[in-house]
């Protein structure tokens, strides 16, 4: 089953177009980036898949129903950037925030993202990496099945990013779950996804990160040379 | 302390223990909303919405809750359709409340111990039906809080994903801004309309430095609101002192006991 069809789907904030006749689709199960450069439409697109704009030409249907008639909205978890969700020192603390929209699965979500220990202490006191963590566990409580992220590592440490696309890609692969990632990281897409869809305003590129990353045309997207380094042990191989 | 005894003090002492419960919670949304500045903007209108009642023979509450009730969606309109920031709207609505009132004012010819009253509180004011009407809007507010507790802190924490969430943010927006009306409006009396924001904002100055979860600060900001009121009131009527004044000074100390508490 295709978690996300777009058909022919257009958007312009007044008379300034900003998605000319998108259309992609994703599998139930796919682990797919977003790419494209500042200005290209990804976050009014993500803005669409998750129903805060309306299309104003086109069709958006999740898991074979049309965006706007959708109900099961625990199915998508959404991960906005951390630079600019909340205020650090917001008074609440890590069981309260993952279990905002229901605590049924609560100790599940946080066993999962190993933040079980930290559930007592204030949100503002973890750092970047465990912050994403929690809002990971959040959307997990809905028991999810397609995690929608938007630049989900700004801001956090290196390392911490590390950590941060490990644990995506064990959700990924143990509970089968779709994953939508919005990055300019090129890097950790080039590792971990399975698919690339970029956008320029108009769908630019749709297919396998392979296909993308050995494309010409991409450099020129983001105006300077980029080339997909593969890991010294693939190399070897 | 014979004061106690007489009718006025004991109504204002029971108005003011909802007064200080109610206005640390509502602030403690509105604090965390970046949208302090509401609370200031309502009691600025609320006065007018007096003055209008004084013009025209209506009982002086009713008035206030009418203009604060049209002032809060008034500014959610202006703030989700016209594109303003939150305190670009509120700022022109506070401007045009005071305007107003100060005209209405000028036309009652109110003497100056009556406005004074108005501006930083009068004990003597409390009357039977304000007294009723205070803990009736009052329970009505904590039942909201109650009911809507865990979507009201979904849109507090972050009202984009609340919104990708289902859950229906406008509407929610409009409850707290109809709470935080009936907030100032019933405050109005008791701590005047230019301190009211500060009962709103400085309990919940305590309950952040404090607290160690979000149950924890709302308890924490509505009692020290609590503790705050009762004192100031204790204070102005020994002391023949504004009660705003005496109630707002009393959450400053407490905000201060706060910091040697607990340094951060």
């Amino acid at each position: 089953m295709k978690a996300i069809e777009v058909k022919n789907l257009s958007f312009a904030y007044g008379q300034q177009k900003v998605l000319s006749d998108i259309s992609f689709s994703i599998e139930e199960g796919e682990y797919v980036a977003i790419l494209g450069p500042n200005g290209s439409g990804k976050s009014t697109l993500l803005r669409l898949l998750l129903g805060l704009l309306r299309p104003q030409k086109g069709q958006i249907l999740l898991f074979g129903q049309e965006q706007g008639k959708f109900k099961n909205l625990n199915w998508i978890g959404y991960l906005p950037q951390r630079a600019v969700h909340f205020d650090q020192r917001f008074p609440a603390t890590v069981e309260e925030i993952v279990g905002m929209y229901g605590s049924e699965n609560l100790t599940w979500a946080l066993e999962q993202v190993n933040l079980l220990e930290k559930r007592k202490e204030l949100i503002g006191r973890l750092s970047g990496g465990q912050q994403q963590r929690a809002l990971i566990a959040r959307a997990l409580c809905g028991k999810p099945k397609l995690l929608i992220l938007d630049e989900p590592t700004s801001g956090v440490d290196p390392a911490a990013q590390e950590d941060f696309y490990k644990l995506l890609a064990h959700l990924h692969a143990s509970l089968e779950l779709s994953i939508i990632l919005v990055s300019h990281d090129l890097a950790a897409v080039a590792r971990e996804v399975e698919r690339v869809i970029c956008l320029n305003k108009k769908l630019f590129f749709h297919g396998s990160k392979e296909a993308f990353f050995s494309q010409e045309e991409f450099a020129h997207l983001y105006s300077y040379p980029v080339a997909w380094l593969k890991h010294s042990e693939e190399a070897g191989q | 302390m014979s004061w106690l005894s007489y009718g006025f003090m004991q109504r204002a002492l029971i108005a003011g223990i909802m007064v200080g419960l109610i206005c640390p919670l509502m602030g403690s949304f509105l604090v965390l909303k970046n949208m302090t500045l509401i609370a200031d903007t309502l009691s600025h209108v609320a006065l007018a919405g007096v003055a209008l009642a004084l013009l025209t023979g209506i009982y002086p509450l009713w008035g206030a809750l009418a203009a604060t009730i049209l002032a809060a969606f008034f500014v959610e309109k202006l703030r989700r359709t016209r594109g303003l920031s939150g305190d670009l709207a509120l700022g022109v609505v506070l401007s045009g409340g005071l305007a107003l009132g100060a005209i209405l004012l000028s036309l009652r010819n109110l003497n100056s111990l009556d406005l004074f009253g108005f501006l930083f509180g009068n004990i003597l004011a409390v009357t039977k039906l304000d007294l009723v009407l205070i803990w009736i809007l009052g329970a009505v507010e904590l039942l909201a809080i109650r009911y809507f507790y865990k979507p009201l802190l979904a849109i507090t924490f972050d009202e984009e994903a609340a919104k990708a969430r289902g859950l229906p943010v406008a509407k929610l927006n409009g409850m707290v801004m109809l709470l935080a009306a009936f907030t100032v409006a019933l405050a109005m009396r008791m701590v005047g309309v230019l301190l009211i924001s500060s009962l709103m904002v400085i309990p919940v100055a305590v309950g952040m430095r404090l607290a160690s979860s979000f149950r924890n600060f709302l308890i924490i900001a509505s009692l020290t609101g609590m503790i705050s009121v009762i004192l100031g009131l204790l204070l102005a009527a020994a002391f023949n002192l504004a009660p705003g004044g005496s109630t707002v000074l009393v959450s400053l100390g407490l905000l201060g006991l706060s910091f040697l508490y607990k340094r951060a």
